[in-house]
C-alpha cells in the first residue's frame, strides 16, 4: 500500500510548521508524524488517525511555543547580562524541557511565569471540565447580557450622528413653562432668531411629513422632511449626487425641487444614476429630482419614529398672521467654531427677550433654550438603556459572587496542592497571581461564550425593541462592544479571582499541609467568606426582583388606565390631503364630506368620521383662557389639547358623552362659512373642573390667550377625559372643535366597524382611490395603537423579568451548591454526632437554621438594596409606590421560599447521613 | 546532576529503547516501543523533549537518512547511544 498517499490534516501540520523553529530537526518530526500518520490510516481507523495526528501536533506545538517564549527572553536576559561570547544559555534548543520549571519555585520573569501559569491553568480547566463548564456558563450569562445592552447602547447613543463635529449640532426649543419644555418655534421666533443671533453659523426649521408620492409605479405615501436650505448646510454634509437645494428655492413657485434619500433610491429606483434631473409627482405636482443625499445622512424626528426621510424638499414658511404664533417648527443650528453650547443659549435667549418686548401680543412669554440634536432626538431611550445596564451590572455582580463561591468550595484540594508549592518556596504573590490567571482564563471563556450570547441577544433585542425608537440598524457587535467586552470579562476575573485568591495567600498552607487532605484547615473560615457571597448574591437578587415586580404591577396599572373611549372594532386611515387638488379649504373639505359618507355606506361601518388628532398620540394644544377673564400677556393660561373633527367623531371613537350634546353638521357650517365666528365646542371633564369645577360646563364661554383671540368658543357638550399622551400622562383638558378644512393638518379617518376593523382596510382604500387615485392611504385599527403605547415599558418590564430570573436561578444553583458541599464537609461530623446519639430532627434543625441565618442576612441586605433599588426605579414606575412594604415583604417570602427550596435537599441528604460509613471516610 | 548523568526515569526507558531498536531506532519506532512497553500512548511531545534532553547531555546522537515517499519525502533522524552513556 502507498503510505505516500495519505497526506496528514493540512491545518494540524501547518500549525506544526509554525510552532517548531525552523531547520532540519523540523523536517524530521513532520516526517516522522507523516509517516506515522499513513500507518495509522493504513491500519483502517481514519477518525482516530486523524485525531491522533492533531493530538500530537498539539501537544507538541504547545511545548514549542511555551519552550520559545522562555528561550527568547532568557536570550534577551543574556545579552543584557553580557555574556561572554560564545557562551549559550543552559538547554538553548527551544525543544527541550528543562525539568522543574513546571511550578517550581525559580525566580522568572514575568513573561516566564506567563507562560507557566496559561499553561498550567489549562491544565488545570480541562482537568475538571464539569466545573469549567458550570463556570464558563455563568459567567456568560453574567456578561452575555451586559455586551447586548451595551451594543444597544453603543447603537443608539454613544454613536455620534453622521455630520461633521456633531458636538456643535443642536437642537434649539421655545418653552412657556419654567422648566425646559419642548416646544417647536413659531415662524415669528424663527425669523426672529435667525436674523438676531451671533453665535451660530446656520439656523434652520424643518417638519417630518408624510407625502403622497406618484412616479411610475402605484402612489405610495413616503416619510419626508421639509427644511429650509440652511438645515442642509448646518449638517454640513455634501450630497452624494447633484446638489442640495437653496435658500432661494423656498418660496412658492421655484420650491418644485426634491432629494431622495440613498435608501429611497436604491430602494424605489434600484440605484438608477440617471434619476437626477427626472421629475416625480409629489402631492400633486411635479418635482425634479435634485440630487441623492449621501448614505449616512439622516435627521431624526425628535418625536421618536424610526422612520428616516426618503426625501427631502424645501419649506415654504407662509408669513400670513395665521400662522405666524403657530408653534410647529422644529429647529437645529450648528454653533459657530469658538463659542460654547452656554453662550449660543445665552445669546438666542437675548434675541427672545427683545421679541418679547416688541411684540408682547404674540411672543411675551418666548422663552428658548438649545440641545444637543442628539439627546433631542433620543428622548427617553437613553434613560432606559442606563437602567437596564445597571440592571443587567448587577446580574453580573451575582454571577461573579457565584463563580467566587465556586472557586472557593473548590478550594480544598487547591489548597494542599498550594501548601506544596508554597512549602517548594514559592511566594504569596506568586500564588496569587497563579490563582488569578486561572480566573481570567476562566473568564475569558465565560467572555466568548457570552458574545455568543450577545450576538444572538442583540437579533432577539432588535426585534423587541419598541418601533418608535430609532437608529436599530447601527446596533450590531462591533469592533468597539468587543473591547468593551475584554475589558468587563477582564473586570470581571479580576473580581470573582480576586477573593479566593487573597484568600489562598493568606491561608495557613504550612498548616494544611500538616493535617494532610487540609479539610479542616481553613474551612471554617473559607465557609464564612461562602455565606458573605451567598448573603450578597441573595441581597442583589432580591433587589432585582422587586424592580421586576414593581415593572410587573406598573405595568398592570397602564394596561388598566381607562382609556376613555372604547377602541374596539375602530378602524383608523391616515390620508394626507395635501398638494395642488386641495389647496383651498373647500376643497379639503368637499374631499372628507364625501370619503366620509361614503365608507359610511360600506357593508360592516356604523359611523365614519374624521379627526386631526387620534387619543394616546397627543401633541396638538393651545393655551386658552375663560371668555370672562381679561386678557393679560403675562399670564400664560391653561395648555388645552385641540381636536379638529368631523361630527360623528365622539361617537365612532366611543367616548361617552356626559352633558350636552355632540357636535352636529351645523356647527360646522358655522366653520367652513364665517371663519370669524364664536365656535360651539365640545370639551372633556377635566376642562370642566379646571375651569368650574362642581358646575355645569354646558353654555359656558372659552376663548384663546391671544390678543386678538384666534378663536372663541360655547361649549355645547363634555365627553369623558380622553387619555391623550399615551396611558401615562394624566388628561389635560381637551376642546373638540368642529372640523375646520382651513387648517391644513393631517387628518384620520375614524370608523366604527361591526367586525373586524382591519377586514375592512381593502374596501376603504378602494373608496380612497376612486376619490382620487393621487392620495395614497395608510391604515390601522386604533387596537394597535393602544398596544403600541405600552410597548416600549412591556419591553423594559419583560427584559428586567428576565434578568431577575436569570438572577434568581444563579441564587438557587449556588445556595444549593454551597449547601450541598458544606454537608459534604461535615459528613464525618454529623456521623459522630449521630452515633454520640443526636435526633436526626435535630440535626436537619441546626443544617436549616445555618442555612436560613445567612439568609436572613442576605434579606436583610436585599430589603436595604431593594429600597435603593427603589430609587432608581422610581422614575419608570407607574402608580405603585416603590417602597412599598407590601411588595418588599412579598419579594423577602419569595426569596426566603425559593432559598428553602434550595436548601433542602442537602440538609435532607445530611440527615440521611449513616454513621457507619460516615465513621469509615476516617 | 550533571550533564553527563542520565537524568528521569522516563528518559531512562528512551534510553534503553534505543539501545535494543539498535539501527532501527528512529523516532516512530522509540514511541511504538515505548508505547507496547508501557501499554499506554507516549505524548510525541515528551518523547521528542527526552530526546532532546539526552542529545543535549551528550548520551544520544542523530544521524540524517534518505527521505522517503512514505514520509512526504521529509529527511529521517536515526538516533543512537554514545559512548558516554555505556561507560561514563
Amino acid at each position: 500500500m502507498n503510505q505516500g498517499a495519505h497526506r496528514p490534516p493540512r491545518m494540524a501540520s501547518a500549525l506544526l510548521r509554525l510552532l517548531l523553529p525552523a531547520g532540519v530537526v523540523r523536517d524530521s518530526i513532520l516526517g516522522d508524524f507523516w509517516e506515522e500518520y499513513g500507518q495509522k490510516m493504513a491500519a483502517g481507523s481514519h477518525l482516530a488517525a486523524w485525531s491522533w495526528y492533531w493530538r500530537q501536533a498539539l501537544g507538541l506545538g504547545g511545548r514549542s511555543l511555551a519552550r520559545r517564549m522562555r528561550f527568547w527572553q532568557t536570550r534577551v536576559d543574556v545579552e543584557a547580562s553580557s555574556t561572554a561570547p560564545g557562551e549559550a544559555p543552559e538547554s538553548s534548543s527551544p525543544l527541550a524541557f528543562g525539568g522543574g520549571s513546571n511550578g517550581s519555585p525559580q525566580r522568572g520573569n514575568l513573561l516566564d511565569d506567563l507562560a507557566i501559569d496559561l499553561r498550567y491553568g489549562i491544565r488545570q480547566l480541562f482537568r475538571r471540565p464539569a466545573f469549567t463548564t458550570m463556570v464558563v456558563l455563568t459567567l456568560a450569562v453574567g456578561i452575555g447580557p451586559n455586551v447586548a445592552i451595551f451594543s444597544v447602547m453603543k447603537g443608539l447613543v454613544l454613536r455620534s450622528l453622521p455630520y461633521p463635529e456633531p458636538q456643535r449640532v443642536v437642537a434649539i426649543w421655545q418653552t412657556e413653562t419654567s422648566w425646559r419644555g419642548r416646544m417647536p418655534l413659531s415662524t415669528h421666533a424663527y425669523d426672529a432668531l435667525r436674523e438676531g443671533n451671533s453665535s451660530f453659523e446656520e439656523l434652520g426649521v424643518y417638519e417630518p411629513y408624510y407625502f403622497n408620492l406618484r412616479d411610475e409605479g402605484e402612489p405610495v405615501r413616503v416619510a419626508g422632511v421639509a427644511c429650509t436650505a440652511s438645515v442642509l448646510r448646518a449638517l454640513g454634509m455634501e450630497p452624494a449626487q447633484g446638489r442640495f437645494f437653496t435658500d432661494d428655492e423656498e418660496v412658492a413657485g421655484r420650491n418644485q425641487v426634491v432629494l431622495l434619500s440613498d435608501g429611497f433610491w436604491k430602494r424605489r429606483y434600484a440605484a438608477d444614476p440617471g434619476i437626477v434631473g427626472k421629475l416625480v409627482n409629489i402631492n400633486g405636482s411635479d418635482f425634479q429630482i435634485i440630487g441623492i443625499m449621501p448614505e449616512s445622512f439622516e435627521i431624526l424626528s425628535p418625536w421618536g419614529g424610526s422612520a428616516r426621510p426618503d426625501i427631502h424638499l424645501p419649506l415654504v414658511l407662509a408669513r400670513d398672521d395665521h400662522y405666524q404664533a403657530q408653534h410647529w417648527l422644529l429647529s437645529l443650528g450648528r454653533i459657530k467654531t469658538g463659542v460654547t453650547a452656554r453662550a449660543a443659549e445665552a445669546d438666542i435667549r437675548g434675541v427672545a427677550a427683545r421679541l418679547a418686548e416688541e411684540s408682547p401680543t404674540t411672543n411675551a412669554r418666548i422663552q428658548v433654550w438649545i440641545e444637543p440634536l442628539l439627546r433631542s432626538s433620543l428622548g427617553g431611550v437613553t434613560t432606559m438603556l442606563v437602567f437596564l445596564l445597571l440592571i443587567v451590572g448587577v446580574v453580573l455582580l451575582i454571577a461573579c459572587a457565584n463563580v467566587a463561591s465556586m472557586l472557593l468550595a473548590r478550594g480544598t484540594h487547591r489548597m494542599t496542592e498550594l501548601a506544596v508549592r508554597a512549602t517548594m518556596g514559592a511566594g504569596r504573590r506568586r500564588l496569587v497571581r497563579q490563582l488569578l490567571t486561572e480566573s481570567l482564563l476562566l473568564s475569558i471563556l465565560g467572555g466568548a461564550v457570552a458574545v455568543l450570547i450577545a450576538v444572538w441577544g442583540v437579533e432577539a433585542l432588535k426585534e423587541l425593541i419598541p418601533g418608535r425608537i430609532p437608529r436599530i440598524e447601527g446596533i450590531q457587535i462591533d469592533r468597539w462592544v468587543l473591547v468593551f467586552t475584554l475589558v468587563i470579562t477582564s473586570l470581571t476575573g479580576m473580581i470573582f479571582g480576586l477573593a479566593p485568591a487573597l484568600f489562598a495567600s493568606r491561608a495557613d498552607l504550612a498548616g494544611a499541609l500538616k493535617e494532610g487532605l487540609g479539610i479542616e484547615s481553613g474551612w471554617r473560615s473559607r465557609r464564612r467568606s461562602l455565606r458573605i457571597l451567598l448573603a450578597l448574591q441573595i441581597a442583589m437578587a432580591f433587589a432585582l426582583v422587586n424592580a421586576s415586580t414593581l415593572l410587573v404591577v406598573s405595568y398592570r396599572n397602564v394596561v388598566m388606565v381607562p382609556l376613555g373611549f372604547d377602541g374596539s372594532r375602530v378602524l383608523l386611515a391616515s390620508i394626507y390631503t395635501d398638494g395642488a387638488d386641495y389647496r383651498t379649504g373647500e376643497a379639503r373639505g368637499a374631499f372628507w364630506k364625501e370619503l366620509t359618507d361614503r365608507v359610511e355606506t360600506l357593508p360592516g361601518v356604523e359611523i365614519a368620521a374624521a379627526t386631526t388628532k387620534l387619543p394616546l398620540r397627543g401633541g396638538n394644544n393651545g393655551f386658552v383662557i375663560a371668555a370672562d377673564d381679561a386678557y393679560d400677556p403675562n399670564t400664560r393660561g391653561v395648555l388645552v389639547e385641540y381636536s379638529w373633527v368631523i361630527s360623528g367623531y365622539i361617537e365612532a371613537m366611543g367616548i361617552p358623552l356626559l352633558e350636552g350634546r355632540t357636535l352636529e353638521e351645523g356647527d360646522l357650517d358655522a366653520v367652513s362659512t364665517n371663519a370669524g365666528a364664536d365656535l360651539r365646542v365640545v370639551v372633556n371633564q377635566a376642562l370642566v373642573d379646571r375651569f368650574w369645577l362642581g358646575e355645569s360646563g354646558i353654555g359656558r364661554r372659552l376663548r384663546q390667550n391671544g390678543n386678538p383671540p384666534a378663536f372663541t368658543a360655547t361649549v355645547v357638550g363634555v365627553v369623558e377625559n380622553v387619555r391623550q399622551m399615551g396611558l401615562e400622562r394624566p388628561p389635560l383638558p381637551e376642546i373638540y372643535f368642529p372640523y375646520s378644512p382651513i387648517t391644513r393638518r393631517p387628518t384620520f379617518l375614524v370608523a366604527r366597524t361591526a367586525g373586524d376593523p382591519n377586514a375592512l382596510i381593502p374596501a376603504v382604500r378602494q373608496v380612497v382611490n376612486e376619490i382620487d387615485s393621487n392620495l395614497a392611504v395608510t391604515a390601522t385599527s386604533m387596537g394597535e395603537i393602544v398596544e403600541a403605547v405600552t410597548e416600549s415599558r412591556r419591553f423594559s418590564m419583560l427584559l428586567v423579568t428576565l434578568f431577575a430570573g436569570t438572577a434568581l436561578f444563579l441564587v438557587i444553583a449556588g445556595t444549593y451548591g454551597i449547601m450541598s458541599y458544606s454537608v459534604s464537609q461535615r459528613v464525618r461530623e454529623v456521623g459522630v454526632r449521630v452515633a454520640l446519639g443526636a435526633g436526626r430532627g435535630r440535626l436537619m434543625l441546626s443544617f436549616l437554621g445555618n442555612g436560613l441565618r445567612f439568609a436572613a442576612w442576605g434579606i436583610g441586605l436585599g430589603i436595604i438594596a431593594a429600597i435603593w433599588g427603589g430609587l432608581i426605579t422610581w422614575t419608570r414606575v407607574y402608580e405603585v409606590n416603590p417602597f412599598n412594604p407590601v411588595l418588599i415583604l412579598g419579594g423577602a417570602l419569595l426569596m426566603l421560599f425559593v432559598i428553602l427550596a434550595a436548601i433542602a435537599v442537602p440538609v435532607y441528604r445530611a440527615s440521611r447521613v449513616d454513621p457507619m460509613d460516615a465513621l469509615r471516610t476516617e | 546532576m550533571t550533564a553527563r548523568e542520565i537524568p528521569g526515569e522516563f528518559d531512562r526507558k528512551v534510553l534503553v529503547t534505543i539501545q535494543q531498536l539498535e539501527s532501527s531506532a528512529y523516532a516512530p519506532g522509540i514511541a511504538q516501543e515505548l508505547e507496547r512497553d508501557a501499554g499506554r500512548t507516549v505524548s510525541r511531545g515528551a518523547l521528542y523533549a527526552a530526546l532532546d534532553r539526552l542529545e543535549q547531555r551528550g548520551l544520544v546522537r542523530w544521524c540524517l537518512e534518505d527521505a522517503t515517499e512514505e514520509r512526504g519525502g521529509l529527511p529521517k533522524r536515526r538516533f543512537e547511544i554514545t559512548e558516554t552513556a555505556v561507560a561514563p
